[in-house]
């Protein structure tokens, strides 16, 4: 039997131990009794069946795009299935085409579709940034959000006392001061590798949220608010939320431009060499540790500057933005994506951060199947088993990644 | 050009080399030969600043060769091919070799690819394939033009012969002879002494972490005892 057949046939078993359990038990807590019931009865057993039957139509429609299209070959990126798209982005007007689209849309879309947009590009932000380190260099950093909250703490304590501080103002500093913190972080980290970097970035993610959440300059638990003075001041004819979005997306351009010049440049071949063979780099006159902290320093700048525009969305921080399931879904977009490709983490991003929200809101699903929301983080993880069984690359993987991972299975 | 004299190197409190005295001049082939454990790759892992000697000198140029690490012996102009070829299995070709070019101002990268490229036609056709797809040869062509690539003044070979076929070895000689010429001064550090010794002008023998025997490579080869030894020959 050909080994593709003999790994969907798994991958469907392990989903399906995966999510039935979960579902044929069915349990509902009711928060407000404090009673548990299970849906496994009466009129509820045909919500039930619904239920099953959309999350299992979700895999089948999966499954059936992936064995019948004939451009897709079962380990190539997803790119020769979306071969038009692809040659639109080819073309030299595809982007200043796409970035007008991106900011016109602040005109046409809804309060609800530029809240989403917003938080998207903040999270798209901090996906690329993480991607400087787990996808360029090759080191794991597992605390990622560490940076996040670093950003979006130094401008709410700093408007504390500097009343009236201005965010653009700001935003050079929050550059610059997280960078500082990552490379404080890459210097003990240089020695270590792998497993054993994650261990200390999560080490060091975890002790930041303790130290914000019993410092008396961060406020503790209750996190701080802006003030009205700092807050994002709207542009004249515009509202609060249609500047947001417009200041996340010119952010958003400007580090993928610089990101994407990086890539492309010596340094950006050098960090994929050491994540490679660093003897090898070493040899071929790269300084590994300079280039190393860089990495670092970029990454927790880009980490920083997310962290500020989300305040500014938001006018609110606490603690708990550095907390471990934010660095966590943060590195699944990224690997999720295609580790290495930056088209790839952005799609990664999108994908990861608008399903649940799909999951939540839609109508449509809403109207078919009432409890359906209830099993979104369920179908979610689904995806996400069924993603790293059938494409381990990522959706996008990176050419430079592709070739080791099709060896090896 | 290069000489080293009584280093002693080695891995922690294992001491690898013990006095080693060798001597490169401005043009030549020089040879390590020697068994397993003898210290020649642990010499040239010393000059590419991999290693930092215990004691002892390295003189290059006539100036001390002072440094931290091999990064920084490249900008003094000692590039070493490392065993196993160590080429990047996830870049191309081309990628591959633009990693070479990295302390080289980018606006020379035409020129250098250009040279390269003449010593091996083969990697411009595959400039687009992954480093890894490529065969042992051509991995070591790869690695060899790599090297070239940061326009070395001292070339540091070791076993380019590992693993290959009789036939790509003649190859892969002939071209190391044809960068000799163009004035690069080549050590090599080789298990199939009869090939190294034939390119070679000079050859050190190595037993131990100490020198037993220099001499040109010719009055090597018809040393009986190198015959010997590491000749296969009775």
């Amino acid at each position: 039997m050909p080994t593709r057949y003999r790994a969907l046939i798994l991958g469907l078993l392990g989903l399906g131990f995966i999510t039935f359990p979960f579902l044929w038990l069915g349990l509902k807590y009711n928060y407000a009794t404090g009673a548990i019931t299970t849906v496994w009865n009466g009129a509820n057993g045909i919500k039930f069946f619904s239920n099953l039957l959309i999350a299992f139509g979700f895999v089948a429609i999966l499954v059936v795009t992936h064995y019948t299209n004939k451009y897709w070959d079962w380990m190539r990126p997803v790119k020769h299935t979306l071969h038009p798209v692809v040659e639109i982005m080819e073309q030299p007007w595809w982007k200043p085409v796409a970035m007008l689209i991106v900011l016109s849309a602040v005109f046409f879309l809804s309060d609800k579709s530029l809240d989403l947009g917003v938080q998207l590009g903040i999270y798209i932000l901090l996906a690329l940034g993480l991607n400087i380190t787990v996808g360029f260099t090759g080191l794991l950093v597992l605390g990622y959000a560490a940076f996040f909250s670093f950003g979006a703490y130094i401008f709410a304590v700093c408007q504390q006392l500097i009343p009236g501080l201005q965010w653009w103002i700001a935003f050079p500093f929050v550059f610059v001061i997280g960078g500082l913190l990552g490379w404080l972080l890459g210097l003990p980290c240089l020695r270590l590798r792998g497993d054993y970097l994650a261990i200390v970035t999560l080490g060091f993610a975890e002790s930041f949220k303790e130290l914000l959440s019993n410092l008396k300059i961060t406020n503790g638990d209750k996190g701080i608010t802006l003030s009205p003075a700092s807050m994002l001041q709207p542009i004249p004819g515009l509202t609060q939320i249609q500047t947001a979005y417009i200041v996340v997306a010119v952010f958003l351009f400007a580090s993928l431009f610089f990101i994407r010049r990086l890539y492309n440049s010596p340094i950006g071949r050098a960090w994929v060499a050491i994540r490679e063979d660093e003897i090898a780099a070493n040899s071929m006159g790269i300084d590994v540790v300079k280039l190393k902290l860089l990495a670092f320093a970029l990454s927790a700048g880009v980490g920083a500057l997310s962290g500020l525009l989300y305040i500014l969305y938001a006018s609110f921080i606490d603690p708990s933005s550095a907390a471990f399931d934010k660095s966590a879904m943060v590195l699944a977009m990224v690997v999720l994506g295609g580790i290495g490709s930056i088209y790839g983490v952005m799609l990664g991003a999108a994908l990861l951060y608008l399903i649940p929200e799909f999951l939540r809101d839609s109508q449509t699903i809403q109207s078919l199947s009432p409890h359906f929301s209830d099993y979104r983080l369920l179908i979610f993880g689904a995806i996400m088993v069924a993603m790293m069984l059938l494409r381990p690359q990522g959706l996008l993987g990176s050419h430079r990644h592709r070739h080791e991972i099709k060896r090896d299975t | 050009m290069l000489r080293l004299t009584n280093i002693h190197a080695g891995y922690g409190y294992s001491e690898v080399l013990k006095g080693i005295d060798l001597e490169l001049n401005a043009g030549e082939i020089v040879t390590l030969l020697g068994a397993n454990g003898a210290g020649k790759t642990t010499t040239l892992l010393t000059i590419a600043g991999v290693l930092q000697p215990q004691q002892g000198k390295i003189l290059w140029d006539g100036q001390p060769l002072l440094t931290s690490g091999p990064d920084e012996v490249l900008a003094h102009g000692i590039c070493l091919c490392p065993e196993g070829r160590h080429i990047f299995p996830r870049l191309t070709v081309l990628e591959n070799l633009l990693v070479g070019s990295y302390r080289q101002p980018s606006a020379h990268n035409a020129a250098i690819l250009d040279r390269v490229y003449s010593y091996f036609p083969l990697l411009a056709e595959r400039k687009k394939q992954l480093g890894g797809t490529l065969s042992g040869g051509e991995q070591q062509m790869l690695a060899i033009g790599r090297s070239l690539m940061s326009e070395p003044k001292l070339l540091l070979l070791d076993e380019p012969s590992l693993g290959l076929a009789p036939q790509i070895v003649e190859r892969i000689f002939g071209i190391i002879q044809a960068i000799n010429h163009e004035g690069i001064p080549i050590l090599l550090v080789e298990q199939n002494a009869h090939e190294a010794l034939a390119i070679a002008n000079r050859g050190y023998v190595l037993v131990t972490g100490k020198i037993v025997l220099s001499d040109t490579a010719r009055n090597l080869l018809a040393s009986d005892e190198v015959r010997r030894a590491y000749l296969g020959e009775s």
